[in-house]
């Protein structure tokens, strides 16, 4: 489903990823770990679209199409998604509002009829039940006041309703309560299905064990430096990053 | 049709032409008052940018154009007036070209109210105007407002009795003919009874899309413990100079609410002083403006806290594209014994293009020490991240921006009280958003 070749990108004329090689096929879930700087971020937010970021060489293809030349909402149209590690406020727009226009935005994109209020509420309040999300939630702004954990429930919630075919997840683990971890741990894992991927992005071996990976990457300055299965999170855990780290940029 | 340059030469020459067939014109007193104020503009002049106040705005555009002189322009009868409220909930009265149209007011006006043209009371043989109206503290900084004392040739004069709580809107609309490239003084007096309330919107725009100059002063008096709440949908086409200074008394524990929607005229200037000389007065001077292409919108506001417990809160806020500029000076003085004064005031820009320009100056003046006041400007681009973090859902760049832009005005709006005209401001600006496509910055 997701096929990223020798990926480059640079921000400011600053080299960032420098050769990422990753498949990811239909029905896996991936994750990423690697230390501070390394350019998780930074991959999550090329694979969005980001136009700060610039892809120098290598490409993407999603479901074997070449995806590096469209916007970002033409990419959350072909099924792509980033949960953000830092969500965003949006003061004056209420997440009822942005949800609808977004779901329906892309509908249009894919040529499917958009939902009236009637139908989307109904949708969404299953969604929000689900995810033990309040109601009053929907009538605030987007993030504007809420707490880091709900910020990042928010956007497990977004997740949720626009079922994306591709999910990436950075550090949504970060920041929740054991309790919020299991909820959101359960909101990705009802995506999961044959026919979608997820990437988790994480710092803690924590959430996979209720994520569990079919493989576990290892990101050090700009490129992969390891892959292997669930157990290398483990590894990882115990040991750092010291053994990958010793690359020069 | 005599066609006019307008510097001040033209003014003066227009107004040496016209004093003998003004409305009033045999009043020795009125003839007196038009003379001094031609003498003192004669002395000052046009506002120019080496005036303090003026500084932003430039009136180089206006003196370009050649104006003709006000003609009788009645409307075809088949000619639809706009009317922002419904009639089962307002009453409007209607001015074209800056002259009152009898037959196109309604005439039933709410009990408690009465208006009359200023033309009309000027020229009745036993005109009972209070002349002190028409004088303004600080004279000699407000040229145009003397242009205007001069060459007023109508308006309203509108008055509230005491204890009445005006239900229906007051909608008066100033409706360019578009008949003429004309110039218009028209001047307007409202009181406000004790303990009356009263809500008066004033409606500019007009027929086509041909150049006028409208010069417009309205003084308001509002007695103890009445409200006054006074809006403006400045919607005038992209060619049209529109200028108006408002001059407001309030009472004691009486209260001032102002919201200024302004998305049109090539030039707008809006001058709001407001003067709280009586205990627990109160005014809320809010508004938007949005601008694109050449427009150029100053907001230019001041407010004397001149007693103790005096409260005033302004925020205005501003969007630019094209080439658009937008100027909002806001001065507030704490004067000596103004003790326990609260006044906080903001104003934020959004600048939609790299071309379009904003120029703030926030001014406190505070002679007393313990008072609250706060002032905040701000302008920036709009957030990147979070264009990007909606994009990245599913909305375009154009749904995106429109949404941000939507929530930043619709901000402003939340002030007002009234609910109707809430929805009218909210609607204005969803309807520019959708007819001002981003201009490439
Ligand atoms: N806009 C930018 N300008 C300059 N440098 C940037 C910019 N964005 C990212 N970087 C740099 O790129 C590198 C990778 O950043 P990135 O956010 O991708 O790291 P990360 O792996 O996600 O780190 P963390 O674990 O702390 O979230 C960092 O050194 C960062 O400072
Ligand atoms: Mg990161």
């Amino acid at each position: 489903m997701l096929e990223i070749k020798n990926l480059h990108a640079e921000v400011d004329g600053k080299a960032i990823l420098k050769g990422i090689d990753l498949n990811i096929n239909k029905g896996e879930v991936h994750a990423i770990m690697g230390p501070n700087g390394s350019g998780k971020s930074t991959l999550a937010n090329v694979l969005a679209g980001r136009d700060d970021y610039e892809v120098t060489e290598g490409g993407i293809l999603f479901d074997g199409k070449d995806i590096s030349e469209l916007e970002p909402e033409e990419r959350a149209g072909e099924g792509i998604f980033l949960a953000f590690q830092y969500p965003v406020e949006i003061p004056g727009v209420t997440n009822t509002t942005f949800l609808k226009e977004a779901l329906n935005a892309q509908r249009r994109y894919r040529g499917e009829e958009e939902l009236d209020g009637m139908e989307f509420v109904k949708m969404i309040r299953g969604k929000t039940k689900e995810l033990g999300i309040k109601d009053d939630m929907l009538k605030r702004a987007v993030n504007v006041g809420f707490s880091g954990g709900e910020k990042k429930r928010n956007d497990i919630l977004q997740m949720a309703v626009l079922n994306p075919k591709l999910a990436v997840l950075d550090e949504t683990d970060s920041g929740l309560d054991i309790d919020a971890l299991k909820v959101v741990a359960e909101g990705v894992n009802k995506l999961r299905a044959e026919n979608n991927a997820i990437l988790v992005i994480t710092h803690y071996q924590r959430l996979l064990n209720y994520i569990v990976p079919d493989q576990v990457h290892v990101l050090s300055n700009g490129k992969i430096r390891r892959s292997g299965g669930k157990e290398l999170a483990l590894e990882l855990e115990e040991k750092g990053y010291a053994d990958y780290s010793g690359e020069a940029a | 049709m005599v066609t006019l340059p307008s510097d001040k030469e033209a003014f003066i020459a227009h107004y040496d032409q016209s004093k003998d067939h003004l409305p009033g014109y045999n009043l020795a007193w009125l003839n007196e008052t038009r003379a001094k104020n031609i003498a003192l503009f004669n002395d000052i002049g046009l506002p120019s940018a080496k005036t303090e106040l003026w500084k932003f705005t430039s009136l180089n555009p206006l003196k370009k154009q050649a104006f003709s002189a006000p003609e009788t322009s009645e409307l075809a009868a088949n000619d639809e007036l706009p009317r922002l409220f419904d009639a089962a909930i307002s009453i409007r009265l209607v001015f074209i070209d800056g002259k009152y149209s009898e037959t196109l007011s309604d005439s039933s006006l709410p009990t408690g109210v009465t208006m009359a043209s200023l033309a009309a009371v000027l020229d009745s043989g036993n005109c009972d105007l209070d002349q002190t109206r028409l004088s303004r503290p600080r004279a000699e900084e407000q040229p145009l407002v003397a242009l205007n004392t001069a060459l007023m040739a109508d308006g309203y004069i509108l008055s509230i009795a005491k204890d009445v709580s005006v239900e229906k809107t007051i909608e008066i609309l100033h409706l360019g003919s578009g008949k003429a490239e004309s110039t218009h003084h028209t001047r307007n007096i409202i009181s406000v009874g004790s303990g009356s309330k009263a809500t008066i919107v004033e409606h500019n725009t007009e027929h086509g899309e041909n150049v006028y100059f409208s010069n417009a002063a309205t003084d308001i008096s509002i007695n103890e413990n009445a409200t006054l709440h006074h809006y403006r949908v400045q919607e005038s086409n992209k060619s049209a100079f529109l200028i108006s200074s408002t001059e407001v008394e309030v009472g004691k524990g009486a209260t001032y609410d102002s919201f200024l929607l302004n998305t049109g005229a090539r030039l707008a200037r809006s001058d709001i002083n407001v003067s709280l000389a009586a205990e627990n007065s109160a005014c809320h001077l809010n508004g938007t403006y949005m601008g694109t292409d050449d427009q150029h919108c100053d907001i230019t506001t001041r407010v004397d806290h001149k007693t103790p417990h005096t409260t005033c809160d302004e925020v205005i806020k501003g969007v630019l594209s094209g080439n658009a500029r937008g100027v909002f000076q806001g001065k507030i003085i704490v004067h000596e014994q103004a003790q326990k004064t609260v006044g906080n005031q903001s104003h934020r820009a959004m600048l939609l293009s790299d071309r379009a320009e904003v120029d703030a100056k926030p001014e406190l003046e505070i002679f007393a020490d313990d008072v609250i006041c706060s002032h905040g400007c701000t302008s920036g681009q709009i957030d990147e991240d979070a264009l990007f973090y909606l994009r990245s859902r599913g909305l375009s760049q154009e749904q995106a921006q429109a949404l941000l832009v939507n929530a930043f005005l619709a901000d402003a709006v939340e002030a007002v009280q009234n609910e109707d005209l809430k929805d009218l401001f909210l609607v204005r600006i969803s309807d520019w958003l959708e007819n001002n496509p981003n201009k490439p910055a």
